[in-house]
């Protein structure tokens, strides 16, 4: 059993490019039994301070504007977190959706092969062609965020 | 045609939901559900753990997906193909809502107005729609307590009713949002369908033709009689208007009551709303009441008032009734 990198991603990303998905193609030789996915991005979470207090003022002024606001009333909402959210998604070669990891966690591995895959993907025959690897930048909320991908083949 | 509990918006570890698929199903069985839709975000993989065996002894399951996308979370059902929402762009998502309908899916928009990105990202709907004939559902109440968050909530039933009174034919949901079975310090809800048979696809098809209800506790009875078209109607009917309606109207204070009991539901009052939330009917619940109610053209649908944990407020209501001249 021997692996291939067949692809890696290790760059920032920054707030405007936020709210859109990033696709990757990846290249599988023939005989691919298993694909593994290393993704990791880091910070995950804006530490306190001004950018924090004003992103999440604007936030809640947006969404819950008075009248509404004083639901909010009594909530420890300047407790609330603000995170990172970025996820990957999988295509295979033949353009089937495989799934998608969208959870929190800012370090995932995932496996993908014909008899088992990770939570969040369906079980794939590892077929020779390109794939693509979606990256999900739901919320970049840390200026920059940096971002690590490792897409391996495993073969027999 | 029975009415049976459902909770329809759902999450397990194929996303970031804390349950395994069998776990959520025995902990909606539990909790006296009668069906779940299984709508983890982004991803379909967890369907393929549902088996005949889990759907027979446990609970029946309606396949879905929640669109967790950028400016909006939609909740896709029973959709043959799988349609992709990671090129959505907020102003095509007609296109989007069009191409499921075409693969026999059901749209239902989560939570329109829960607060959204970053706390919550993408979580306050603001995609352009203008094709709202294609939207089934939405889900007019989430969350706890949901007829106490006017923000999340009233603005939903708001966004509805003005859908409604422009033509549109859309029910409503109840979506608990389900990612974990946490304890209860207030009521949650559920959406009631009506159902020739406990089976996903007849749950499925009790949404898509509106036979819904939401409640906070009790299930919600509407018995209404058509005298003159001598048939039962249910919500999401089409109906004559001037036909002269027979309705036996009250709440059931048994059924699933180790659930919401605890919370002091005293319901009150059933009044029949039209077009504009106006109240064309109205009738006290002690316990049961009997209206008589010829419905104009329009919209009509029951909203069931009372009080719970102490505090006056809606606690049930139907998806709407059509009444056409
Ligand atoms: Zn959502
Ligand atoms: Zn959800």
């Amino acid at each position: 059993m021997n692996e291939q990198i067949l692809f890696t991603l290790d760059r920032p990303f920054r707030p405007a490019e936020q709210n859109q998905t990033y696709f990757f193609p990846i290249m599988v030789p023939a005989r691919c039994e298993k694909l593994t996915i290393d993704f990791s991005y880091d910070p995950k979470q804006l530490a306190d301070g001004e950018v924090f207090r004003n992103m999440l003022a604007a936030c809640l002024s947006k969404y819950m504007p008075p009248p509404y606001s004083q639901e909010l009333e009594g909530l420890p909402v300047e407790k609330i977190p603000l995170v990172n959210l970025l996820t990957v998604s999988l295509d295979a070669s033949d353009r089937r959706y495989i799934g998608c990891a969208h959870r929190h966690p800012p370090r995932q591995r995932h496996e993908i092969s014909a008899g088992s895959a990770s939570r969040g993907f369906r079980p794939t025959e590892i077929q020779e062609g390109t794939w693509r690897l979606g990256l999900q930048c739901h919320a970049i909320v840390t200026d920059p965020v940096q971002v690590n991908i490792c897409v391996k083949g495993v073969f027999q | 045609m029975k009415w049976i509990p459902a909770e329809l918006h759902t999450h397990t570890l194929h996303s970031d939901g804390r349950f395994t698929v069998p776990k959520l199903c025995a902990c909606a069985k539990r909790h006296g559900l009668e069906m779940i839709a299984l709508t983890d975000h982004n991803t379909l993989s967890g369907l393929d753990e549902l088996t005949d065996e889990l759907s027979r002894e446990t609970i029946p399951v309606i396949r879905g997906i929640e669109w967790t996308a950028y400016y909006g979370h939609m909740l896709v059902l029973d959709c043959g193909e799988y349609v992709d929402w990671r090129d959505v762009s907020q102003g095509d998502m007609d296109q989007k809502i069009r191409q499921i309908r075409a693969n026999g899916g059901l749209v239902g928009i989560a939570h329109p107005f829960a607060i959204g990105s970053p706390l919550c990202t993408g979580c306050c709907w603001e995609y352009e729609v203008s094709a709202w004939e294609q939207v089934n559902y939405i889900e007019v109440w989430s969350g706890e307590f949901p007829a106490l968050h006017r923000g999340r909530n009233g603005r939903a039933e708001d966004m509805w009713q003005s859908l409604l009174d422009r033509g549109f034919r859309i029910a409503a949901s109840y979506g608990r949002d389900w990612h974990a079975d946490a304890e209860d310090k207030a009521p949650w809800g559920c959406t009631y369908l009506a159902v020739e048979e406990s089976t996903p696809s007849c749950g499925a098809a009790a949404l898509r033709e509106g036979r819904t209800m939401v409640t906070m506790g009790p299930r919600p009875i509407a018995e209404i009689y058509d005298g003159r078209a001598q048939r039962e109607i249910y919500p999401g009917c089409t109906i004559p208007a001037g036909n002269p309606l027979s309705m036996r109207l009250g709440m059931d204070m048994e059924e699933r009551h180790g659930e919401w009991e605890r919370f002091h539901f005293i319901p009150e009052l059933a009044q029949v709303t039209g077009a504009g939330g106006r109240i064309l009917a109205e009738a006290r619940l002690d316990p049961g009441a009997h209206l008589q109610f010829t419905p104009p053209a329009g919209h009509f649908r029951i909203v069931y008032r009372g009080q719970v944990m102490g505090k006056p407020c809606a606690i049930a209501f139907t998806s709407p009734y059509y009444a056409e001249a």
